[in-house]
């Protein structure tokens, strides 16, 4: 019997099929060849490789389970395969495809009208428009409910005021699907670059997700017609609906940051000597390493488990916020637990750990904090929402 | 233009390989395998000469393999192979070369291409013999380390990789087979529309029958090469550091490369 693969301990792997099998070999071999030799580069510079975007969108990649449009119409556990394939290289531009997919084509396909499915999903799918999700505000992200950005009717148009902070894609984004309240509660709208007094501005001295693209939105009387209003859009719930899409594919695309840390970890300790031995050769090291790979192997089997409730129609969004709860605290612990074991050389981008490390501690906060998915969890198991 | 294409699967290059209790084969069960490197480039240079051509050229992928095979298969036409011949029949399997180049020549007179491409050499067995067999049986030209390929007026014109980084370019009269050398382009990325697409593509499977070939000329019964024993290689490298100044350390490192390894 061979020994187990030290990143796939228990073979989750073989519980997939040929075809997922296949999306992910092709997702691994695009962010090994075209993704890794660049990312740390991007992140030092403070720069998204727009350069990947074409092959991002000839791989098809944007909108991996959408039907029609474009879209590659695969299942959810695909989508879960791109996006930890994805993260394996960074979470950067894992979050621009979260964006763009779950966040941008999922809303305009479930809640668009016929006019806006056309114009705006078969050019997002080729990559030859991009989109962003405006729902948090400047004064916090966890209670979107009490949002101040508002829409007034006027006539047969509506007037947007407000502003949006922390947008992913938010300055090269054509289309923005904003979020705002209404006398009539929560709409969607989709605001195109340039709309007169809509100004995208980016957000600067990120210690965190440097290979991505961070906004901030601004809307001062910005006047959009009825046809940009997302008819199907009806209260908080949609929103919501988009998030839950996104958060599941984060909570397979942390698997991808993890394993390249563990992967790091493992190479590192093995070669490394100390006191006349390799460090992997110590206790200490062993356990943590051993650890790393206990916690590794439960997300994976987490996050599949998910992604066949996703395509039985059975998941539900608390069951999702379990899993990201679960795997972005695992991957951020491998990510600061390789950066120590690297040592002196873990703090530079030499090494994967500190750029995945600093990434994770944005997306434990952003797509729901930690503590937000916790009480979800808790509402669900007892009845009462304490937040 | 119609063009063949013959893929091998092999264990993937990181695959661990333990040799089976009789150290003839390996255990295959805990392998991951891959398509044949230089094949994947034989694929890629038939895919650009019909994507290059009028829209009516067609790209069959055909191997010789047990059902795991398929899944090689599937690989091909998600990258954008037409359709699949899989010769599957546990007579096909375990043959030498030759036996293998029997079957793939029954294979090129029932589907009569113009261009048969293989890769160079296979990853596992790396024989390289198979290419050049087919071309003898078939009374076809064949060409080994085939860096390009030029397709026009019924001839294909040839870059074939010579010693010391030297190139020949010769015109051939097709049909012909061409042993693909790795590197000749760049090998596409699979695409998620390519591999939902793969599904509805036609797989063939073939029988020695239907091939109108013999048993005992294909597989194992038509080998005439037998493998005796496999067994990993002895580590006998060791190293030794040459200690001292620069200038002497080099001195004693050139002697050495003169007196014992004789290299220079």
């Amino acid at each position: 019997m061979a020994s187990p693969h030290p990143l796939d301990f228990f073979d989750v792997r073989s519980l997939l099929s040929d075809e997922e099998q296949a999306v992910q070999d092709a997702v691994a071999r695009f962010v090994d060849e075209r993704v890794i030799p660049i990312i740390g580069e991007c992140f030092e510079a403070d720069r998204f490789p727009m350069e990947l975007v074409p092959q991002l969108a000839e791989l098809g990649l944007f909108g991996v389970s959408m039907e029609g449009y474009g879209g590659a119409g695969m299942n959810s556990v695909c989508y879960g395969l791109v996006c930890q394939e994805l993260e394996r290289g960074d979470s950067g531009l894992r979050s621009f495809v979260s964006v763009q997919s779950s966040l941008c084509m999922f809303p305009i396909r479930r809640y668009g009208s016929e006019e806006q499915r056309r114009r705006w999903l078969p050019e997002m799918a080729a990559g030859r428009a991009l989109g962003c999700f405006g729902l948090t505000e400047p004064d916090g992200g966890s209670d979107p409910g009490t949002m101040k950005t508002h829409a007034r009717r006027d006539g047969s148009d509506w007037v947007i005021n407000g502003a949006k902070m922390w947008i992913t894609n938010g300055t090269l984004a054509d289309v923005a699907v904003v979020w705002a309240n209404t006398d009539d509660g929560v709409k969607g709208f989709l605001v195109e670059r340039g709309a007169k007094g809509y100004v995208a501005r980016d957000i600067k001295r990120k210690m965190s997700l440097r290979a991505s693209v961070t906004s901030e939105l601004f809307f001062d009387d910005v006047r959009v017609p009825e046809a940009a209003r997302l008819p199907d859009a009806i209260g908080l719930a949609a929103p919501l609906s988009c998030l839950t899409q996104a958060r599941y594919g984060i909570a397979w695309g942390v698997l991808g940051a993890a394993s390249a840390c563990l992967a790091e970890a493992l190479e590192f300790a093995g070669t490394r000597v100390l006191f006349g031995r390799p460090l992997s050769h110590t206790q200490t090291i062993q356990r943590r390493l051993a650890d790393m790979a206990r916690r590794l192997t439960a997300g994976r089997l987490l996050a599949l488990q998910l992604g066949r409730l996703k395509d039985q129609g059975r998941m539900h969004h608390s069951q999702v916020s379990l899993a990201k709860w679960n795997n972005v605290r695992l991957a951020l612990d491998a990510a600061r637990e390789t950066r120590d074991i690297l040592g002196g050389g873990g703090i530079t981008l030499d090494h994967h750990a500190i750029r995945h490390m600093l990434n994770l501690e944005s997306v434990i906060t952003y797509e729901g904090t930690e503590t937000i998915h916790e009480l979800v969890v808790g509402r669900e198991l007892t009845g009462t929402a304490a937040f | 233009m119609k063009i063949l294409v013959a893929i091998k699967q092999v264990p993937d290059k990181n695959a661990r390989l333990v040799l089976d209790s009789a150290g003839q084969g390996i255990v295959e069960t805990d392998v991951t395998w891959e398509i044949n490197e230089s094949d994947r480039y034989a694929l890629e240079s038939a895919l650009r000469i019909k994507e290059a051509g009028d829209g009516s050229g067609e790209v069959v992928a055909v191997t010789v393999g047990p059902e795991r095979a398929r899944k090689a298969i599937s690989s091909a036409l998600a990258m954008g192979a037409d359709r699949a011949i899989h010769l599957a029949d546990p007579d096909f399997q375990n043959g030498d070369p030759l036996s293998v180049a029997r079957v793939l020549a029954a294979v090129v007179r029932k589907e009569e291409p113009q261009l048969v491409l293989c890769g160079t050499r296979s990853d596992d067995a790396g024989y390289g013999e198979t290419p050049i067999l087919l071309g003898g049986l078939l009374g076809w030209p064949a060409v080994f380390l085939t860096m390009g390929i030029e397709v026009a007026d019924g001839r294909v014109k040839v870059v074939r990789e010579l010693e010391a980084a030297r190139q020949e370019l010769s015109s051939i009269a097709l049909p012909a087979v061409l042993a693909v050398q790795s590197g000749i382009h760049e090998v596409r990325y699979t695409s998620l529309k390519g591999i939902m697409a793969a599904k509805k593509k036609t797989v063939d499977q073939l029988t020695p029958t239907e091939l109108g070939l013999s048993r005992e000329k294909i597989g194992r019964f038509g080998s005439r090469l037998q493998v005796l024993d496999l067994a990993p290689p002895v580590k006998k490298s060791k190293c030794e550091f040459i200690e001292g100044k620069p200038g002497d350390a080099a001195a004693a490192l050139v002697d050495r490369l003169r007196r014992d390894a004789k290299v220079l």
